[in-house]
């Protein structure tokens, strides 16, 4: 696709561990349009947070990334250090489950906010100052002439995390990576910070990944969704289609253990028999076999390929290539 | 018949002062709490972090002494009963936690930990039987009997707390307070764990209290659900009423914000978070607790707060319900 801004083509990351190589994404492609909010959503070990960390060039130093990730023309996983240091935090910007690890304790939160304005927009310190504190009154910080002289401790947690969303977005990146970014929230907590990130992406017209285990999350927030296990992707496709007809087995039996506050009460909620991969070695099928209740001799054989069902809609399951 | 009840319970814990020589003194957490389960059935605590939830589930075991308020068990007030007497009522009430691997001692076997309260509450059982009923509490959650030899780092999340639920009703409770137990796992394991627990209350008559922030799965388990905010009771009632037709703006509040995995309905509720911050524990105000992010809220719920009044076989805390 031309009209990416991000095209990710076959990203493969892997971990050198003392038992031998660790494979915890595998083989996987997608892209990104410009302004589009798209949500990568597994369990525990499906490697949804290391796409992004490889993207942001934050791999651990015994983890390895290759494949393309060609963002405005050049291509993230192949910069050194220094051309990267030229894109984050200016074009492309991340925020993380926890903020506080994010925020330097040591810092007023208007000069770390400010900071970033005056590095890489040559803005002067009166004018920086100025945006910041702008952004942390736009990111509902009540007196933010007055909190922006406050430290990172003096802010409770959901506060942070707007503070954290106000530094991503004053800089007006094309691309926004999200990772868990409402998880350590409570619900109505949570649901402020998704507000913003859904109002202040539209303005400013930030593309967002958002990671996440929570399928309510992209639900709300997301306008496609990829469904990632065992570092290889399901399934992908428009939200409400796949939320309303999930092709895959495992999407399925995901969205059977939800629960959901406006489902009839059965009386037991969905189960997907075993536990999510955790590392170990590649298995030569498909890395969902060993819990599918669906399963042929094939599928732990032969790796399905990822397929188009619909336009824009992309399956990896046996099953779904036999009909 | 019912089983537990608490009548206007107080639950602080001592905070220093405020100089180096004042005296220290005690933060209220929970207040004026009252609450009656019967055997056999579940009581869900519903309620932001800083609610007391926790605390509450703490007091009713006794493990933290209430402030003011009584506690019977089986109609006996806890507070009067001799320490003998108290050891042998404990056996028959226990705790899950949040985080099953830091609840499991990791130098013992499996198998030594479920049997744990087997040993204290009845020394004269000799090893081999210990551990003949241990097997046997494994299987009923769920757990091969090899997985007594095992150590708490060969588990997974949802492993360790099977083996948590096998410790807790290995001799035969009659209440389990669940804190948290399912917010640690992924959504496939969280299934697997509330429909355990729904299956052993059917099995072995368990009451159940199960204090969790996650809406969703408490209307999924509960008879009776109860909402509190900062320490104090905003709502109580049947399941089917409260999610029906919640009666306190927080509880609509709080309903409205869990997302859910449906995009349309989702789509809808951008925006609709709740507005303003939430009031600090150390100075709570003197009116409603809601009231400073309450959508309704109006000068009389500021200053009075608003006592818990009866609706039908339902209770609330608001000036405004009639409205």
């Amino acid at each position: 696709m031309t009209d990416s801004l991000l095209s990710v083509r076959d990203l493969q990351v892997k971990f050198r561990l003392p038992a031998g190589a660790m494979t915890a994404v595998d083989g996987v492609s997608f892209d990104v349009k410009p302004g589009e909010v798209l949500g990568i959503v597994g369990e525990s070990g499906s490697g949804k947070s290391q796409i992004l960390f490889s993207l942001m060039g934050l791999l651990a130093s015994n983890g390895t990334a290759r494949g393309t990730a060609s963002f405005q023309g050049q291509d993230l996983l192949a910069l050194g250090p220094m051309a990267l240091d030229s894109i984050r935090g200016v074009t492309l910007s991340m925020i993380f489950q926890d903020p506080m690890t994010s925020l330097n304790p040591y810092m007023r939160i208007g000069d770390q906010l400010a900071e970033g304005l005056r590095v890489h927009k040559g803005l002067s310190k009166a004018e920086a100052w100025k945006a910041a504190v702008a952004m942390l009154d736009r990111v509902r910080i009540p007196d933010a002439a007055r909190r922006a002289r406050h430290y990172p401790h003096e802010f409770s947690g959901g506060m942070r995390q707007r503070v954290m969303i106000a530094m991503a977005l004053l800089v007006r990146p094309a691309l926004l990576l999200a990772d868990e970014p409402t998880t350590a929230l409570d619900v109505t907590i949570q649901a402020q910070v998704l507000d913003l990130m859904a109002e202040l992406g539209r303005e400013i017209g930030t593309a967002i990944i958002l990671v996440t285990h929570d399928l309510g999350v992209v639900a709300r927030l997301c306008d496609r969704v990829i469904v990632l296990y065992g570092g290889r992707v399901m399934e992908e496709g428009e939200a409400e289609v796949l939320f309303a007809s999930p092709a895959h087995p495992y999407s399925q039996g995901l969205l059977a253990a939800t629960p959901r506050l406006e489902d009839a009460l059965t009386k037991r909620l969905g189960t997907i028999p075993g536990t999510p991969r955790s590392g170990g070695a590649m298995l030569p099928g498909c890395p969902f076999a060993p819990r599918c209740t669906l399963k042929i001799p094939i599928c732990d054989a032969t790796r399905p390929p990822l397929i188009a069902i619909a336009p824009e809609r992309l399956v990896s399951c046996h099953l779904t290539g036999a009909t | 018949m019912t089983l537990l009840q608490a009548a206007r319970l107080n639950v602080g814990y001592p905070v220093s002062g405020a100089g180096v020589f004042s005296k220290s003194r005690i933060l209220p957490i929970v207040h004026d709490t009252s609450l009656s389960l019967d055997a056999g059935r579940t009581l869900g605590v519903v309620g932001e972090s800083g609610c007391g939830k926790s605390t509450l589930g703490r007091a009713l075991l006794r493990l933290i002494k209430p402030t003011s308020g009584i506690v019977l068990w089986q109609g006996q007030d806890m507070a009067t009963m001799s320490a003998d007497t108290l050891r042998k009522r404990r056996s028959e009430m226990q705790i899950i936690f949040q985080d099953p691997v830091a609840a499991l001692d990791p130098r013992m076997t499996i198998g030594r930990i479920v049997s744990r309260p087997l040993a204290t509450f009845e020394p004269s059982l000799g090893r081999a039987e210990l551990n003949s009923r241990a097997i046997d509490s494994l299987r009923l959650v769920g757990l091969s009997a090899d997985f007594a030899q095992r150590y708490a780092h060969e588990l997974s999340g949802g492993q360790a707390q099977r083996v948590g639920i096998a410790r807790a009703i290995i001799g035969r409770p009659k209440l389990v307070i669940c804190d948290e137990p399912v917010s640690a796992l992924d959504v496939s394991i969280q299934a697997q764990v509330v429909n355990l627990l729904m299956d052993l209350q059917d099995q072995l008559g368990l009451a159940l209290v199960f204090i969790s922030h996650n809406l969703a799965v408490v209307r999924h388990i509960s008879h009776e659900v109860m909402v509190m905010c900062l320490g104090r009771v905003m709502e109580t009632g049947p399941r089917d009423d409260f999610y029906a037709k919640p009666l306190h703006p927080y509880s609509k509040a709080l309903m409205s914000a869990v997302p859910e995995p449906d995009p349309r309905r989702e789509k809808g509720r951008i925006g609709q978070s709740l507005r303003g911050e939430l009031p600090s524990a150390l100075s709570p105000p003197p009116g409603c607790v809601f009231a400073s992010r309450c959508p309704i809220a109006r000068p009389r719920c500021h200053t009075e707060r608003p006592e818990l009044r009866s609706f039908g076989v339902r209770q609330a805390a608001c000036h405004f319900i009639e409205e």
